[in-house]
């Protein structure tokens, strides 16, 4: 099966940075692979070591997405290859954005079996990218899924939606979003990491592929909510009078 | 400023009620399109100035394949909002809808408002709920989900029950089985004194030590998201976070939870919090009423002596 499992660089929002009045500093920001972006590559390298074919890992954005760092975390996750599109007119993309460049750099690169998507990016989480991308390609696409497994010319699939679960059989080539409890990720040895450096990958521009004009939506501002600092007060080691002085400070404040 | 029109869409016709109120308090007009019972259909109308109603979903058939028949509704239409849920079905048709309307889609509403230009601005959180954004829905119609809490209103107009016949479309998927998830829920919103483990648990026989800890202080159980929805040892309905509960006890006891963001979200407005975690460096210890740096597993039964 030839698959593609789409990311998302985005800041660990740990180390965002937020000023007096409540808006946001990334000057100081690491990068991460998407947390939910990561259940979509494992699923994507399951199958393939499974069932045989190639998984593709893509992404689109500015900048961030040519880290060298943040690419070798991919590729050292199972993916034999990695295609990046980078180009400015993508920052603070939408899920209409994010999902037409997409659309337009999977059709730039031939035939595909499936494509897999994390359930929502870690940043904006609008849960959308997937469907709409599926939609975008005419094909059959579905959100929620937590078990895949191959068959002749469709995947048969689990999927959790609103309480229910049910078993589908979804014609190929097809668009999926995984639920975040369909795997657990594996942690890439270092093997993996070195490797990762030597797999090839494609770092794609606006010039090569044909990205959407239009925006849907509009980010108006982003603050961060006034935040009350809490005292702190840590007791540290696990002997008898820790334990006692760390139950006492808790009862003072259970009375 | 009001719309001129809202239109109220979900798979879930129980959540039709509430996004009508929201509709009434946006528009000067609400449609809410139902897919289910005659009753369920004459209920709507109660709160929506006029229902369309679509019938029972077919046997063996998905909400999601009702897709065209709600866009050809909307086109005819024309409204400038389209209220849906938050549920995974209405975020895939939500998510068609948009691609096949040429719509913008703002998920997960926390407030909702119409500007004096009449823009619908959404207010959502983002980065795991470190920020929040405005977002404005541009074009002529905008798509917005919510799970609700909007004051109750009524239509202008009492409504009428107009019942439609609809194609289901083929979505080259195929429905080969369904059953209801058997789970408990669990109202954590409410509980006074919280008790949750995060994946410092270890393993699942480790809880044991925690509900007694939960028993002896009258503790209600929460827990992280990976432990709802990854590994599966305790219910959705009770992890707290950003995408999960949010709570408000006088009590908050996080043992082996790391502090991100998107589970501290949820539990902010707790009186006090309580960590334990084996990790001094851990993210919860710079956010915390009372901490102990140790090993939870070692400490918690002789903590359920002394608290
Ligand atoms: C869009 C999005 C939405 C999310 N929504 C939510 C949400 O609603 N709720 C939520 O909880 N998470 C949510 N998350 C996940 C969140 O980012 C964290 O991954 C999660 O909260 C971490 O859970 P944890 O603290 O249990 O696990 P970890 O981060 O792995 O932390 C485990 C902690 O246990 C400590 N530990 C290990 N062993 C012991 C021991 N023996 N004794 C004491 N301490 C020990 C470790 O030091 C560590 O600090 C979301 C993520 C994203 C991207």
């Amino acid at each position: 099966m030839k698959i593609i499992a789409c990311y998302k660089i985005v800041p660990y929002e740990q180390s965002i940075g937020i000023a007096q009045d409540g808006s946001l500093n990334f000057d100081k920001a690491e990068l991460m692979i998407g947390q939910y972006d990561l259940n979509a590559i494992e699923a994507g390298a399951q199958l393939v070591e499974k069932c045989g074919g190639e998984l593709t890992a893509l992404t689109v954005g500015s900048q961030e997405v040519e880290n060298s760092k943040m690419r070798k975390g991919v590729l050292s996750r199972g993916p034999a290859n990695c295609v990046t599109v980078c180009d400015p007119g993508l920052k603070d993309a939408d899920s209409a954005t994010t999902s037409a460049a997409l659309a337009e750099a999977i059709k730039s690169r031939g035939e595909f079996d499936l494509v897999i998507c994390g359930e929502g990016s870690s940043d904006i989480y609008a849960q959308q990218v997937g469907v709409q991308l599926g939609e975008r390609l005419g094909l059959p696409c579905i959100n929620g899924v937590t078990e895949i497994t191959a068959g002749e010319g469709c995947i048969n699939v689990q999927r959790n939606a609103d309480g229910e679960t049910e078993t589908l059989c979804i014609k190929l080539p097809a668009v999926i979003s995984v639920a975040s409890g369909i795997n657990v990720t594996r942690v890439p040895s270092m093997k993996d990491i070195l490797a990762a450096g030597k797999k090839p990958f494609a770092a794609l521009t606006g010039a090569d592929v044909a990205l959407p004009g239009e925006r849907y939506t509009e980010t108006v501002s982003v603050l961060a909510p006034q935040h009350a600092a809490r005292p702190c007060k840590i007791f540290t080691g696990d002997s008898e009078e820790t334990l006692s002085a760390f139950a006492a400070a808790v009862n003072a404040e259970l009375k | 400023m009001k719309l001129k029109k809202a239109l109220v869409f979900s798979s879930n016709a129980s959540n039709i009620a509430s996004l009508c109120w929201g509709a009434n308090s946006l528009a000067q007009e609400s449609v809410a399109i139902v897919l289910g019972t005659e009753s369920q259909a004459n209920e709507a109308a109660a709160w929506a100035g006029k229902v369309l109603w679509l019938g029972e979903k077919a046997q063996g058939s998905m909400a999601e394949s009702y897709t065209g028949a709600v866009a050809e509704l909307v086109k005819k239409e024309q409204p400038e909002l389209l209220l849906m849920g938050c549920g995974t079905r209405d975020r895939c048709i939500a998510a068609k809808l948009a691609v096949r309307l040429g719509a913008g889609v703002i998920t997960d509403a926390a407030t909702l408002e119409v500007d004096e230009a009449g823009s619908v601005l959404v207010k959502r959180n983002v980065f795991g709920g470190a920020a929040q954004a405005t977002v404005k829905a541009l074009g002529a119609m905008g798509i917005v989900l919510t799970s609700g809490g909007f004051d109750e209103t009524a239509p202008a107009a009492a409504g009428s029950v107009e019942k439609l016949d609809v194609q289901i479309e083929d979505m080259g998927i195929q429905l080969l089985d369904t059953s209801a998830k058997q789970e408990e829920t669990v109202d954590i919103a409410v509980a006074k004194r919280i008790v949750a483990v995060g994946r410092g648990l270890g393993s699942q026989e480790n809880l044991a030590a925690a509900e007694d800890l939960a028993a002896k202080l009258g503790a209600e159980m929460g827990c992280t998201r990976p432990i709802a929805e990854e590994q599966h040892w305790m219910s959705r309905s009770r992890y707290i976070g950003v995408s999960g509960a949010t709570v408000k006890p006088d009590l908050y006891m996080a043992l082996g939870i790391s502090g991100q963001v998107q589970h501290m979200v949820g539990a902010k407005s707790s009186k006090i919090i309580v960590a334990i975690n084996k990790d001094a460096k851990a993210p919860i210890f710079q956010d915390c009423d009372i901490g102990l740096v140790a090993d939870m597993n070692k400490v918690l039964p002789k903590l359920t002596q002394l608290l």
